[in-house]
């Protein structure tokens, strides 16, 4: 009993030693029984890892836990040279896609401006025969041609309605190439500065310029 | 177990170690391996090359105490030859850290070599789920005020004084309070480490 006593106050005071809180002579006590005593040294090394476990030291850091040091290591040692970012090769089609399209804007752009500077219906005929038949806009969803397919080639004379719709739509496609996302780079040159002039002069609704005096007016082919 | 301030139970330890006692650095190394594993596997990236480096800092250790005049805390020293060594490794992978080989007057001097076991590897790795796993429960299972006075030791690194100021309770039921919350995780862990047997 005696001997358990001593026992249970010896591991106290070894746990108290795993803290740095045993006093001296405490201290050299219990440092004395770790040296003959196999059982109390297994415990010390036990207290020791449950404090390692608590606090999550028990194992080192592998880059399988920590995916973030895959590849690099420590900031005090040599970094491995980084992975060269591999630039997806674009396909044919997806390089030529946007400069194509930017110019075919430019040119229903030219061809609006053209139709909105043609006062009368014997000169829009010819224009908007080119318009509105199916070339140049991708075939997506314009506004004002699916009628037109039942006489493909042959235009009929549209309507002030069908050319005002059409003017409209050039300008804000014309506008929104400019500004595309490929930049200056796949800007058709001349696009924007073009479509702003026409919006600022026309307002971007598309609305139709009033009367021109004949004075005033350009060519047939449109301001240059 | 401060390991930012150098305490008596390691200046006792280094002196012991200095002298020759083998046991005391063994101690020293059962004391510290988890935190010099722990900080040299944040240098690298595998956990056995963590080992090894490990293992060489406790040699270097060893070998240089003679010469540790203790101007520095002991973990400190050892904190700065792990670091050396772990940054060496680095600057040279293809050098492999050698299997040191403790000479006869190394080996006469204690349990060191015998002490570096491996934990690293799939089954050192499901070892250790277990003993954290055990460890989890045990803690879990506590009574309040066991649990309470062990947390703040543990994660908040505070001294017995400091707890007992912050419990409202004398520096002795915190103490006792340790002995006995870490007693408890003990006995939760002490079949896993295959020392079933042990005192109560």
């Amino acid at each position: 009993m005696l001997q358990s006593q001593a026992r249970q106050k010896l591991r106290e005071s070894l746990c108290a030693a795993v803290d740095g809180e045993a006093a001296e002579l405490e201290l050299r006590r219990v440092l004395n029984a770790l040296n003959d005593d196999a059982e109390l040294r297994a415990e010390w090394t036990r207290s020791h890892l449950i404090s390692a476990l608590l606090r999550g030291e028990n194992r080192a850091a592998s880059g399988a836990e920590r995916p973030w040091l895959r590849g690099e290591s420590a900031e005090a040692g040599p970094r491995a040279p980084a992975p060269k970012p591999t630039r997806r090769r674009e396909p044919l089609w997806e390089r030529w896609a946007w400069p194509a399209a930017g110019a075919a804007a430019a040119a229903v752009a030219a061809l609006a401006v053209v139709l909105a500077f043609l006062p009368g219906d014997d000169v829009r005929a010819p224009a908007a025969e080119v318009a509105i038949t199916d070339g140049g806009l991708g075939g997506g969803g314009n506004a004002g041609h699916a009628a037109e397919r039942d006489t493909p080639g042959l235009a009929r004379t549209p309507s002030d309605a069908d050319l005002r719709r059409v003017n409209t739509y050039m300008l804000r496609h014309a506008h929104q190439s400019s500004m595309s996302r490929t930049g200056v780079a796949h800007m058709p040159v001349g696009t924007a500065p073009f479509a702003k002039v026409l919006a600022a002069r026309d307002g971007i609704s598309g609305e139709r310029p009033a009367a021109i005096p004949a004075s005033n007016r350009p060519g047939r082919a449109g301001p240059r | 177990m401060s390991a930012d301030t150098d305490t008596d139970t390691d200046k006792e330890l280094v002196r012991r170690a200095r002298q020759g006692d083998g046991v005391a650095f063994d101690l020293l190394y059962t004391r510290y391996r988890h935190k010099v594993l722990s900080l040299v596997g944040r240098y690298l990236n595998k956990p056995e090359d963590a080992e090894d480096v490990t293992q060489e800092t406790f040699i270097k250790a060893y070998r240089a105490l003679p010469r540790f005049r203790g101007e520095s805390a002991f973990y400190t020293w050892l904190y700065r030859i792990a670091v050396n060594t772990a940054k060496n490794y680095l600057a040279a992978p293809h050098q492999r850290v050698q299997a040191v080989e403790l000479d006869a007057e190394d080996a006469d001097g204690g349990e060191v070599a015998a002490a570096l076991e491996d934990d690293t590897g799939p089954e050192g790795a499901a070892r250790q789920d277990e003993l954290k796993a055990a460890i989890d429960g045990a803690l879990a299972a506590l009574p309040e005020d066991l649990r309470a006075a062990l947390t703040l030791r543990e994660f908040n690194g505070l001294s017995y004084a400091q707890i007992a100021e912050v419990l409202e309770c004398p520096v002795g039921t915190v103490r006792s309070r340790i002995f006995r919350a870490r007693a408890a995780l003990d006995l939760a862990i002490r079949p896993l480490t295959g020392q079933s047997d042990g005192p109560d």
